[in-house]
C-alpha cells in the first residue's frame, strides 16, 4: 500500500517543476524555412494573465525558432522560450501544407511522436499557407482559456463531420502501421477582408455568416505513403467519417430542399477478395428527421450513394485509405507476413465499391 | 530473523508478479509476436501447467533446485529492476541518473523483503484487487477507442513468433514463481496462471487501442501501452501509478524468493540474504551484458527449471520416518 502510495510522488512536483518556472506549449507549428530547414512556433500561456479582462495582450505568446532537422529546431525553440519549455499539454500540433507534402513527412512526424513527454494526444491539422501565420492569429473567441476553446470547437466541428477527429498520435500509428492511412484537420487563415463562416460549408448548404475567428475549417488532409497526397472538402470529410465509423447528423441537398437525416447506428464496413479481387463494402442507415415520402427517401438514397461511393473513388485515386478498409481486409489473412504481400494499397486502387443506403421515412412521411 | 510465507499469499503474490512480468516481457519488451501476443502468453501457461504441478511433488532441500531458480529468479529481478528504472526515467519530468533511480527502489525493496513474505504476499492480495478495479475504471472510460480489427491478422508474425513468445513466456512464469518454493505446506498452484490470463486480456486490450506496427522502440512501447495516443491526461496518472506499483510488487516477490533460496542454501541471516538479493538485482540492472542474459533466461529458464525439477522429483522425498519415495 505504501508502495502504491508512494507512485503518486513521481509527478515531478518540486521547485523546477512550478508552474511559473514552465512554458507550456499549447500549439506547436511547423513550417519549412527559407533555408530549407524546419521552423517551429510555439504559443504559450502568460501565467496568471490568461482570462485577464484588460485585454492588452490576450493572455499568449508566440514564440518562433529554426533548426536544420527536429532536435536543432525543438533546442532553437528552447532557447527562445524564456521559462522551461513544457510539450505536456500541447492542444493541437499544426503543420504547413507544404511540410505535410514533402517525401520524408513521415520522418518528421516519427521524430516529434518519440519526443519525450509531447503530448501526442494533441489534434493534428494540416493548414494551407504558413502555420506560423495559423498559430499567431489563434485567440479565445467564446471561451476564456484557449486550450478549451480549441477543444470545444474542434469536437463542434467534429460532431457536425466538417473536420475528422485527427489526433497526432493516431496520425503516427496510421503511418506506421500495417493498415490504413493517416488524415489531419486541414485549415487555413484568412485576411482581414473574408467574413465567411469559421467552418466550411458546403456550396448548397445554408447561407454563411461572419465570424471573428482568423482560422477557417475546410475538412481533411489525406495522407499516402508517409506525406499529404490531397484534401477533402467539408462534405467529402463529413461522408469520409460516416463510413469510418462516425455518427454524424448528415444534412443533404435535394431537389432544392435540405434533409437532415441522423445516423442509426455506426457504418458496416466489409471487404471481399475473391480471387485477389477486391471489393469495397459500406452499408449506410439512417433516419429522416424531417417529414419524407417513400419517393424522397429513394431519391435520397440515391444522391448519398453516388457522394459516399465519389468520397471513395476520390481516396482511390489519391491512394489513400482513411476509412479503415484496409483493417476489414487483413481480417481475411492469419499472419502479417501474408498481409503485407497481398499488397494492398495497390489493389485498394482498382477495387469495387458497393455502397448501399436505407433511409428510413419519418413516421409522418 | 527466517524468511518464510504461507501458502495462501505466496499464491496471491506469485499471481500478481506473474501477471505483471508476462504483460512487461510481452507487450514492452518482446514486441516480435506482435497481434499474436495473447496467444504466446495462452501457450506459456499451458507449457508452465505441468511445471507447477510438479513442484508439489519435488524435494524441497534440493540444493541445485535452489539454485537455479534463486539465480534465475535474482536476474530477472534485475532485468524488472532495468525496466523500472528506465520507465521512471523515461516518465521522470527531469533527467535522473540511473543510479539515483535506482537508490530509492532499491531501499524499497529492501524494506519489502525485510517485511517478510507474508506481507508481500498479503499485499499482493490487496494489490490485486486495487489493480483490478484501476483496470477496470480506465479499460471502461477508454472503450469507445478499442477496436478489434487491430488484432488482426490473428497470427501476427506466424507460429514460430507465437511459440518463441510461449516458450519465453513459461521462463518468465518460473522466475516468478519461485516464491513458490519458499512456503512450507503445498496446495493448489495452477491459480497463479490466472495471472497469466489477466495479462493476456491486457495485452489483447492494448492490442485493440493502437494499430499493428512492425517497428518502435522499448520507449514507444511503453508509451503506447501507458498512453496509446487516446488516453486523457487524467486517466494517465492511473495507468503510470498501475505500471509502477505492478513493477514494484514483481520485483519484491523476485528479490524476496531469491533471498529466501540463497538463505536455505547458506544458512546465512534472512536480513542479510535480503540485501544481497536486492543489491545483486542493482548490480545485474546496470550490466551492459544484460539484454542477453534477460534474454537468456527467458529462452532457456523455463528449461533448465523443468531439467532442475525433474532431477529433483527423482530424488527421494526425505519424510519423518526417514527417507521415503
Amino acid at each position: 500500500m505504501l508502495l502504491t502510495l508512494a507512485t503518486l510522488a513521481l509527478t515531478g512536483c518540486r521547485v523546477s517543476g512550478e508552474l511559473e518556472n514552465q512554458a507550456y506549449v499549447l500549439v506547436l507549428g511547423m513550417d519549412r524555412s527559407a533555408g530549407g530547414g524546419l521552423m517551429l512556433t510555439a504559443k504559450v500561456p502568460q501565467i496568471g494573465k490568461s482570462g485577464d479582462q484588460d485585454g492588452d495582450s490576450g493572455g499568449y505568446l508566440t514564440f518562433s525558432a529554426g533548426g536544420e532537422g527536429w532536435p536543432e529546431a525543438l533546442e532553437a525553440l528552447e532557447q527562445a522560450t524564456p521559462r522551461k519549455m513544457n510539450l505536456s499539454h500541447i492542444e493541437m500540433i499544426v503543420a504547413s501544407e507544404t511540410l505535410a507534402r514533402e517525401a520524408d513527412f513521415d520522418a518528421l512526424v516519427t521524430r516529434v511522436s518519440e519526443t519525450p513527454h509531447l503530448y501526442t494526444t494533441a489534434r493534428f491539422a494540416v493548414c494551407v499557407g504558413q502555420a506560423r501565420d495559423f498559430i499567431d492569429g489563434l485567440e479565445t473567441v467564446i471561451g476564456s482559456r484557449l486550450s478549451s476553446e480549441i477543444d470545444a470547437m474542434l469536437d463542434h466541428y467534429a460532431e457536425q463531420g466538417c473536420v475528422p477527429r485527427a489526433s497526432f498520435a493516431d496520425a503516427y500509428y496510421a503511418l506506421k502501421s500495417i493498415y490504413g492511412d493517416p488524415v489531419a484537420i486541414r485549415g487555413r487563415t484568412v485576411g482581414d477582408s473574408e467574413t465567411t463562416a469559421a467552418m466550411a460549408v458546403p456550396a448548397d448548404g445554408p447561407e454563411t455568416e461572419a465570424s471573428p475567428m482568423k482560422q477557417r475549417y475546410l475538412g481533411a488532409a489525406l495522407f499516402s505513403r508517409g506525406r499529404m497526397a490531397g484534401a477533402l472538402d467539408a462534405e467529402q470529410t463529413a461522408f469520409m467519417c460516416l463510413i469510418r465509423g462516425e455518427r454524424i447528423a448528415l444534412p443533404v441537398s435535394c431537389d432544392g430542399e435540405r434533409y437532415a437525416l441522423t445516423p442509426e447506428g455506426a457504418a458496416k464496413r466489409s471487404v471481399a477478395i475473391d480471387e485477389g479481387r477486391v471489393t469495397l463494402r459500406v452499408s449506410l442507415a439512417f433516419s429522416a428527421l424531417d417529414d419524407l415520402c417513400a419517393a424522397d427517401a429513394r431519391t435520397l438514397e440515391a444522391v448519398i450513394e453516388e457522394k459516399a461511393t465519389g468520397v471513395i473513388r476520390t481516396c482511390q485515386a489519391l491512394q489513400a485509405d482513411p476509412f479503415g478498409f484496409a483493417e476489414a481486409a487483413a481480417a481475411h489473412f492469419l499472419t502479417i507476413g501474408d498481409w503485407m504481400r497481398f499488397d494492398w494499397r495497390s489493389r485498394y486502387q482498382t477495387a469495387g465499391i458497393e455502397v448501399e443506403v436505407r433511409i428510413r421515412e419519418s413516421e409522418g412521411g | 530473523m527466517r524468511l518464510s510465507i504461507q501458502a495462501k499469499p505466496a499464491r496471491a503474490a506469485a499471481r500478481c508478479a506473474v501477471a505483471a512480468r508476462v504483460l512487461l516481457g510481452l507487450a514492452v519488451d518482446m514486441p516480435a509476436t506482435r497481434n499474436g501476443a495473447w496467444l504466446s502468453a495462452l501457450i506459456g501457461a499451458l507449457l508452465a501447467a505441468p511445471w507447477l504441478l510438479c513442484l508439489r511433488y519435488v524435494k524441497r532441500d534440493s540444493r541445485l533446485l535452489r539454485l537455479g531458480l534463486g539465480l534465475v529468479s535474482a536476474l530477472d529481478a534485475g532485468a524488472v529492476l532495468a525496466a523500472l528504472t528506465r520507465s521512471a526515467g523515461y516518465l521522470a519530468l527531469d533527467r535522473a541518473s540511473p543510479a539515483l533511480l535506482l537508490i530509492p527502489a532499491g531501499l524499497a525493496l529492501l524494506w519489502c523483503v525485510w517485511k517478510n513474505g507474508d506481507a508481500i504476499g498479503y499485499a499482493g492480495m490487496i494489490w490485486s484487487r486495487l489493480a483490478l478495479a484501476g483496470l477496470a475504471i480506465v479499460a471502461v472510460m477508454q472503450t469507445r477507442y478499442f477496436r478489434p480489427q487491430w488484432l488482426t491478422p490473428v497470427l501476427g508474425e506466424g507460429w514460430d513468433a507465437i511459440l518463441d513468445g510461449g516458450v519465453r513466456t513459461a521462463g518468465w512464469i518460473v522466475a516468478t514463481s519461485a516464491i513458490l518454493m519458499i512456503c512450507e505446506e503445498d496446495g493448489p498452484r495452477l491459480g497463479v496462471l490466472a495471472g497469466v490470463g489477466a495479462a493476456a486480456a491486457l495485452i489483447a486490450l492494448a492490442g485493440m487501442l493502437t494499430p499493428t506496427r512492425t517497428s518502435g522502440s522499448w520507449i514507444i512501447r511503453l508509451d503506447d501501452l501507458l498512453c496509446n495516443g487516446r488516453a486523457p491526461l487524467y486517466l494517465q496518472l492511473p495507468m503510470i501509478a498501475l505500471w509502477f506499483a505492478g513493477l514494484m510488487h514483481l520485483l519484491a516477490c523476485q528479490c524476496f524468493a531469491a533471498a529466501a533460496l540463497l538463505e536455505r542454501l547458506t544458512g546465512l541471516d534472512g536480513r542479510l540474504c535480503g540485501a544481497l538479493a536486492v543489491v545483486s538485482a542493482a548490480v545485474v540492472s546496470r550490466l551492459d551484458a544484460l539484454p542477453s542474459l534477460s534474454a537468456w533466461i527467458a529462452g532457456y529458464g523455463f528449461l533448465a527449471a523443468a531439467i532442475l525439477t525433474a532431477a529433483a522429483a527423482r530424488m527421494p522425498k526425505r519424510t519423518e520416518e526417514g527417507v521415503g519415495t
